[in-house]
């Protein structure tokens, strides 16, 4: 599911961060002393809501799981368990633009590439791209013949800002593997005998 | 624009937007041949394909040979798409790419698509496409003063002999090309990225067409540089090849100095021949520069290109997108993508009288200055 089916599917009824508290109260007697929207994801909360079924009810209740809960169910009731973690990723990117590109030559500061429209193909372009640009951990990846994609849009965070990126990603192709190389080899012999090629 | 040549006419056509070339060539007879290819970025189909169509040629009966001079993106875009629609065509390439080592680089590169276009995926389409074929279309591979196709008289519309050879690579040129295809090989355990082009670009097919007295040499991107054992200067030293002059030369290389010999006019071509070129934008790199307008100039009055060589702005994007770019600091040009079509036909029967009309951006090479 993407970030933006997932975003459209939270429904008041099911969060049970901020405001939403009471309708989420309707459905079990919820208390939660900290209010963790503000500090994790919406849907980083959302994902960590756990139903459990009630006949197992007291068993949750009584394990170590609960001290890190902090909503008490009622018996009886349908309940459901937070458990507080830490993680922090940008919520949702919105796209407005992608090209793919190809490194043609790297200069002192910056590289030249030819640049594919991903979102309007049209006639390639080339881009003098400032180094700085790119990731530390990309940069080793900085070569002739490097691909890579480049992504202009909107990055929503966590505390509700909208912020317009640039993203430059190089593709961390995997390694050629023995098996490829063979294969490529046994394709290219059978080539060469349809087609009378050596 | 749009009418087919007669039956004893013979037509070139040099279609050359910013980057890319392709050649078209009427025997005669209705008999094609299509040389290299480049697409139309907004159809996305062969410029050729779409001219011949416009013209009336019925593509699969009557395009007899299709040649690849190398396998660089400007010469090959589209090419698989001409030999799956051209059906009954032969397919011809470099003797230099006649490996085991080629065909082990295109089955690694050209299947795993790393990149949305490249010439090795071209390639690999057309042996996809040649192989599809029950019987299979055997290949021909070009070297240097071999003849690829002779017509005797008695079957030409023209009455005439006809003639296709290939002036290049010579057979120094394949084994430095065989060996360097072996090293463009990925090797285990190394990072995938995008196959790089070999320069100097030694493996290209030179080709000296005749028809009677009439000599055509199209001079792909054959380099030169000093080697007598390959590029122009082994061609003009040849002792086997056809002695007969060109009056009609397509320039090789996009004109570029590095492809450039004196000799080549000189023992080769006419004096004042019609001379034609395609440009070219790449990295820091447009063909030609001012230098080889003023020199290409100097030896003819006739030369034409196909488009203006130059960079144009960006296509407009959003203004969000816009104002993110420029603050970046990148900064992105587009290739001249108008295209533009040199047209020479003339009567082998009846004299050197050529016709020759530009479409689209194709203009005298001389009054390029005047937009650059
Ligand atoms: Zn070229």
């Amino acid at each position: 599911m993407s970030l933006t089916s997932l975003k459209k599917s939270v429904t008041p009824e099911e969060t049970i961060a901020g405001n939403q508290l009471s309708s989420a109260k309707k459905r079990s007697r919820l208390i939660i002393d900290r209010d963790f929207s503000k500090e994790l994801p919406r849907e980083t909360v959302r994902s960590y809501l756990t139903k459990i079924p009630l006949e197992s009810e007291e068993k949750y209740v009584n394990s170590d799981i609960t001290k890190e809960t902090h909503i008490v169910p009622e018996k009886g009731i349908e309940f459901i368990t937070i458990i507080e973690t830490k993680p922090y990723k940008p919520d949702y990117f919105l796209s407005l633009q992608k090209w793919e590109g190809n490194v043609i030559e790297v200069m002192k500061d910056y590289f030249l590439a030819k640049l594919v429209d991903l979102t309007a193909p049209g006639a390639d372009e080339q881009a003098e791209i400032p180094l700085e640009e790119v990731s530390i951990e990309d940069l080793d990846l900085v070569v002739p013949g490097a691909i890579f994609y480049w992504n202009i849009g909107y990055e929503d965070e966590s505390n509700g800002q909208r912020k317009r990126t640039s993203i430059i990603r190089f593709r961390r192709l995997p390694a050629w593997s023995q098996s490829e190389i063979k294969e490529a080899k046994k394709e290219a012999e059978e080539i060469g005998k349809s087609l009378k090629w050596e | 624009m749009y009418s087919a040549p007669s039956l004893d006419e013979v037509e070139i056509s040099i279609f050359g937007p910013g980057y890319g070339e392709s050649i078209l060539c009427h025997l005669g007879n209705n008999c094609w041949i299509i040389i290299d290819s480049c697409i139309d970025p907004d159809s996305k189909q062969p410029y050729t394909l779409t001219y011949l169509k416009n013209i009336g040629v019925n593509t699969e009966r009557s395009v007899r040979h299709i040649i690849a001079t190398h396998w660089h993106d400007d010469h090959i875009r589209g090419l698989g798409f001409i030999v799956e629609e051209c059906k009954s065509a032969d397919f011809i390439c470099s003797e230099a790419l006649k490996s085991n080592e080629f065909l082990t680089l295109v089955s690694a590169c050209g299947k795993r698509s790393m990149m949305t276009s490249s010439g090795v995926a071209e390639f690999y389409k057309i042996l996809q496409t040649l192989i599809g074929y029950k019987p299979q279309r055997i290949p021909s591979f070009a070297i240097e003063d071999r003849c690829l196709k002779r017509i005797l008289p008695e079957n030409s519309a023209l009455g005439l002999p006809c003639e296709i050879h290939s002036l290049s690579p010579s057979d120094y040129s394949v084994l430095l090309t065989k060996i360097e295809i072996a090293n463009l090989i990925p090797k285990e355990k190394t990072t995938k990225r995008r196959v790089l082009e070999i320069s100097p670009n030694h493996l290209s097919v030179v080709l000296l067409i005749i028809i009677g007295d009439l000599c055509i040499l199209l001079g792909s991107d054959l380099e030169e540089i000093g080697n007598a054992q390959t590029g122009w200067t082994k061609i003009v030293n040849s002792q086997s090849r056809p002695i007969k002059k060109a009056s009609l030369f397509k320039i090789p290389h996009h004109g570029s100095k590095n492809a450039d010999l004196q000799d080549v006019w000189t023992e080769m071509l006419n004096s004042k021949p019609i001379a034609v070129l395609t440009p070219f934008a790449k990295g820091n790199v447009y063909l030609p520069t001012k230098n080889d307008v003023t020199r290409i100039c100097s030896r003819t009055e006739n030369a034409y290109v196909t488009a203006i060589p130059r960079w144009r702005k960006s296509r407009t994007r959003p203004s969000t997108v816009e104002k993110t770019i420029r603050e970046s600091g990148i900064k992105i040009k587009q290739y001249n993508q108008t295209l533009g079509q040199i047209r020479i036909r003339t009567k082998p029967t009846e004299g050197n009288n050529f016709t020759l009309d530009l479409f689209g951006e194709a203009l005298k090479l001389k009054d390029v200055s005047q937009f650059t």
